[in-house]
């Protein structure tokens, strides 16, 4: 069973892309969403950046919760939409640095033992959304991968509507449009193996993910590994 | 009306800060956060007087079985004043002081002290208070070798404004007479019998008969279309609970109200109306309520509230307490909003 709507972990995004991105990305990297051993992070989408913005500081104020994490784009200005957070995160008690860490920043929540954890897309460091962070996943070799960034330059001088600023969401759309089953949406086509799993980035975000809800270890700021981690994760013998 | 409490040393608090205050205040919590010791603590400061001590002590069973030596009509109001402190401690220098904040400053304060009667030392209970200019009180009350307190003998007026108290399990019907007969014939019956609506639509009239008007059984009601009148505990719990919310309330002009366990007996779907007419009435007739809830469906319908009646759903103010803290987590009724709609567990 998937993780209940009622879990100690929440983790809250904007939107139904970011939801099964993260959902699937996880998957792919061995996380086990139906383990009803383990306390697993309920995801919700809160109604783009007012709604996500909105609620955290209703979330960080519950005693319900023990590790809240979001997941948010940096879209046009990082620096602002980051001030966004921290004043929101403040505002309920928990204290963010004055700049988001590059793995990912985690902090102790207002309550005992709790942690928050912010992720800013796609990489905590530059500006974009989560079709950047995706497009780190479009195979190197692929060879329609350049052919779809072509494409869509030559559309819009023929008259095509999008924006300069949107290139990379009109570009990945455009090479999901050419797959075997064309037009999947991000999170079945991460699971299609469609993207790849394994990005810098995509392993600094897998990793802060695992340490803000499923790291045993005390410690809320144990730094990112650099190597992917071992599968399978649960078992102890590996850990 | 208080804009904040500072309590200290009382019950399970060893310090804690209730603020901001608003017209109507609900509070929620895990069991044995203090929720209720939080409603009695803003009834002690609102009564100022002895009877407010006797009234806590009672309510939760701390009257001691009293020995021979003590008059017989006096009997129950022995009460174990341990309880009221902090950590149960009833030693020499053990005291509580809650503070109320608003536009004027009241205060109670209670201590263990030393005093020398007849040049024997004995240990004494001193109460000191300050509502108002005229409402205050200082009185020494002697704590017996066995440990309780038998309060002077004398008679407790009802204190004016009213501070009423609705317990969680019990509804006391044995006042509800005494509140109907304030209320009867005034504009507020009308008032009443509209609340009861709420759960009844039928509901048509309501009146208290015989000699002793305080069994359930005296109390009747008569529902539109049906011949009969009927006795009100044929009516199901919601309805007398709503009975003695609405008179305890509407009887409060001008002063308190504390409700425990507001939602007892209550379904969902009139959690909206039960809000709308508490807060109503309290803006009206200027009472500041108190009250604690564990149920979900309770909060969630103050966030409906003040979507529908944003200028009443304004008065209202949600705290959770909890266990060791010096101050309560407050959400003003916009962030109750934003929990109840997006589904954020607040209790």
């Amino acid at each position: 069973m998937a993780p209940p709507e009622d879990s100690p972990y929440q983790l809250l995004v904007e939107g139904s892309d970011d939801l099964n991105t993260i959902i699937h990305l996880m998957k792919r990297h061995e996380f086990d969403w139906d383990d009803e051993t383990s306390i697993r992070p309920f995801l919700s989408a809160r109604g783009g950046i007012n709604g996500l913005l909105k609620d955290i500081p209703a979330f960080l104020r519950s005693a319900a919760y023990q590790r809240i994490g979001v997941v948010l784009d940096a879209n046009s200005d990082l620096t602002a939409r980051w001030t966004q957070v921290r004043d929101r995160a403040q505002e309920a008690g928990a204290n963010l640095p004055d700049l988001p860490l590059p793995q990912g920043t985690t902090v102790s929540g207002r309550v005992a033992d709790s942690r928050f954890g912010v992720w800013i897309m796609p990489d905590n460091q530059s500006l974009g959304a989560l079709e950047n962070f995706l497009g780190k996943l479009m195979p190197d070799a692929d060879p329609i991968q350049v052919y779809a960034g072509e494409a869509v330059n030559e559309a819009r001088r023929r008259g095509a509507k999008c924006q300069p600023k949107d290139h990379i969401k009109s570009v990945l759309h455009t090479w999901l449009a050419w797959q075997a089953k064309p037009g999947l949406p991000f999170g079945t086509a991460l699971q299609a193996e469609i993207f790849e799993k394994d990005s810098d980035v995509a392993l600094r975000f897998v990793a802060w993910f695992r340490n803000l809800f499923a790291d045993p270890s005390p410690s809320p700021r144990s730094p990112a590994p650099s190597a992917p981690p071992p599968p399978p994760p649960r078992d102890p013998r590996n850990r | 009306m208080l804009k904040s409490l500072d309590i200290q040393g009382f019950r399970c608090f060893r310090q804690l800060r209730v603020e901001p205050l608003t017209q109507v205040n609900l509070f929620v919590g895990q069991n044995n956060a203090g929720k209720t010791s939080l409603l009695e603590a803003a009834e002690l400061v609102a009564i100022g007087g002895v009877e407010g001590l006797m009234r806590s002590s009672v309510r939760r069973s701390e009257q001691i079985l009293v020995r021979s030596e003590v008059e017989e009509e006096y009997k129950e109001h022995v009460f174990d004043p341990s309880h009221l402190f902090f950590g149960h401690d009833l030693q020499l220098g053990s005291s509580f002081k809650i503070q109320g904040h608003g536009e004027t400053e009241s205060w109670v304060e209670c201590a263990v002290e030393h005093a020398s009667v007849q040049e024997t030392l004995i240990h004494t209970l001193g109460f000191r208070s300050h509502v108002t200019a005229q409402k205050k009180e200082h009185a020494r009350l002697t704590i017996s070798p066995w440990g309780g307190v038998l309060p002077p003998p004398r008679w407790w007026p009802e204190p004016s404004p009213r501070v009423n108290f609705l317990e969680a399990e019990s509804i006391d019907v044995s006042n509800l007479g005494q509140l109907w007969g304030d209320l009867v014939l005034t504009t507020e019956e009308e008032e009443i019998i509209r609340s009861l609506r709420i759960i009844e639509p039928l509901f048509e009239r309501l009146a208290f008969i015989g000699e002793s008007r305080g069994a359930l059984a005296n109390i009747i009601v008569r529902l539109t279309g049906n011949e009969k009148r009927l006795p009100l505990g044929n009516l199901g719990g919601g309805l007398r609970h709503l009975l003695a919310l609405v008179l305890n309330l509407l009887s409060a002009q001008g002063g308190f109200l504390l409700v425990d366990e507001i939602d007892t007996g209550l379904h969902y779907s009139v959690m909206l109306d039960m809000w709308r007419l508490l807060v109503e009435s309290a803006k009206r007739l200027r009472i500041q309520v108190f009250a604690t809830t564990h149920s979900l469906d309770c909060v969630r319908a103050l966030g409906r509230l003040r979507r529908r009646y944003p200028e009443i759903g304004e008065a209202v103010t949600l705290h959770r307490v909890e266990r060791d803290a010096s101050t309560t987590v407050v959400y003003d009724a916009d962030e109750i909003v934003v929990a109840a709609e997006g589904h954020i567990e607040v209790r």
